[in-house]
C-alpha cells in the first residue's frame, strides 16, 4: 500500500524539494500532506492519518522538537514514525530529537537513496 | 585555514546542494576578486557565521535562475516564493559548508538568512582585506545561469 507522508517545514521550497526527491526513492508515496509549522502539523493530523512524518527542527510557533514531544506523548500519534530534516542542526539538537522517539534524521542536502535508507529503518 | 581550502569545499557544498537536491548540474570557474561581479544580480542572500571562524556567506544571481528553480517545483512564482527559495539556497551552502568544514576544523554556527531583492544596491565589505579574506566563485547552473557564491572569513 502507498505510503502517505506529511512534510513539515517553513519553507514551501523546502516542502517541495523534499516531495521531489520522495518520489526518486523507489519507495511507493501517495501525493504528501503539508504543514507549515508544528501547529499547523498537528492540525493536519487531526483529521488526517499518515504512515510517515519529515520534520524539520527551526520553525515558527511549535518547534520540530516540541512536535515531537507532543506526538509522542498521544496515543493517537505516538506509534507514526518522525524523520528530522535539517539544514546544520547540531549533533545535540539531533540527538535531543532521537530521546524524545523520533525514528532518525537526513542532513540536507540529501540524495533519494539516503532518504530512501532512513524511511526503511523506519519500518514502515 | 588557506583560500585553497576554502574554495575547495564551497565547490564541493554548493555542488552538492544543487546537484542533489535542485537536481541542476553546476559548473565552477576561477574565483574573482572583490568588487569583480559585474551582472546584474537581482536576488542576493546572505548568512552570518560565528565561531572559530567569523564571517558571512552569501549566494548571489538573476532572478531567471531563482525562477527556474521554483518553476519546477510550485505552480505560482510570487516573489515570497522567489526569496524563500534563494533564503533556502544560501541556508543550505552554508549549512553544507560547515559540514565540509567541520570534519577537519572547528566549526561554526549561523545565522538566519536575509534575502535582499532588487538590483539597485551596492555591498561593501568593511573588514581589512588582510584579516577577513573574501572569496567570490561564480558558477554556472544547467550551462546557462550564472550565479555566485560569496564567502567572507575571519579564522579565530
Amino acid at each position: 500500500m502507498a505510503i502517505r507522508a506529511l512534510i513539515v517545514d517553513d519553507s514551501i521550497t523546502i516542502r517541495m524539494v523534499v516531495e521531489r526527491i520522495l518520489t526518486q526513492t523507489g519507495l511507493d508515496f501517495e501525493k504528501c500532506l503539508h504543514a507549515g509549522d508544528g501547529a499547523e502539523a498537528l492540525k493536519v493530523l487531526g483529521s488526517n492519518k499518515v504512515d510517515l512524518i519529515l520534520s524539520d527542527i527551526n520553525m515558527p510557533n511549535i518547534d520540530g522538537l516540541e512536535l515531537v514531544r507532543r506526538l509522542k506523548s498521544d496515543p493517537a500519534t505516538a506509534e507514526i514514525p518522525i524523520l528530522m530534516i535539517s539544514t546544520e542542526g547540531t549533533e545535540t539538537t539531533l540527538e535531543q530529537a532521537l530521546s524524545l522517539g523520533a525514528a532518525g534524521y537526513v542532513k540536507k542536502p540529501f540524495t533519494p537513496e539516503t532518504l530512501a535508507a532512513a524511511i526503511e529503518k523506519c519500518e514502515l | 585555514m588557506d583560500a585553497e581550502f576554502i574554495t575547495e569545499k564551497i565547490i564541493a557544498a554548493t555542488n552538492e546542494v544543487f546537484e542533489t537536491m535542485l537536481f541542476m548540474a553546476v559548473e565552477p570557474s576561477e574565483p574573482l576578486g572583490d568588487g569583480q561581479i559585474k551582472d546584474r544580480i537581482d536576488f542576493s542572500a546572505y548568512i552570518g557565521i560565528s565561531g572559530k571562524i567569523n564571517g558571512i556567506v552569501g549566494v548571489h544571481c538573476r532572478v531567471a535562475l531563482v525562477e527556474a528553480i521554483t518553476s519546477t517545483l510550485t505552480e505560482s512564482e510570487s516573489e515570497d516564493e522567489l526569496i524563500d527559495a534563494w533564503a533556502e539556497i544560501v541556508n543550505m551552502v552554508a549549512g553544507n559548508l560547515k559540514t565540509h568544514i567541520s570534519s577537519q576544523v572547528d566549526t561554526f554556527e549561523l545565522s538566519v538568512p536575509t534575502v535582499i531583492a532588487g538590483h539597485e544596491f551596492r555591498i561593501v565589505n568593511r573588514g581589512s582585506k588582510s584579516s577577513f579574506p573574501r572569496i567570490i566563485l561564480p558558477f554556472v547552473a544547467d550551462d546557462e545561469y550564472v550565479f555566485y557564491v560569496d564567502v567572507l572569513y575571519c579564522n579565530q
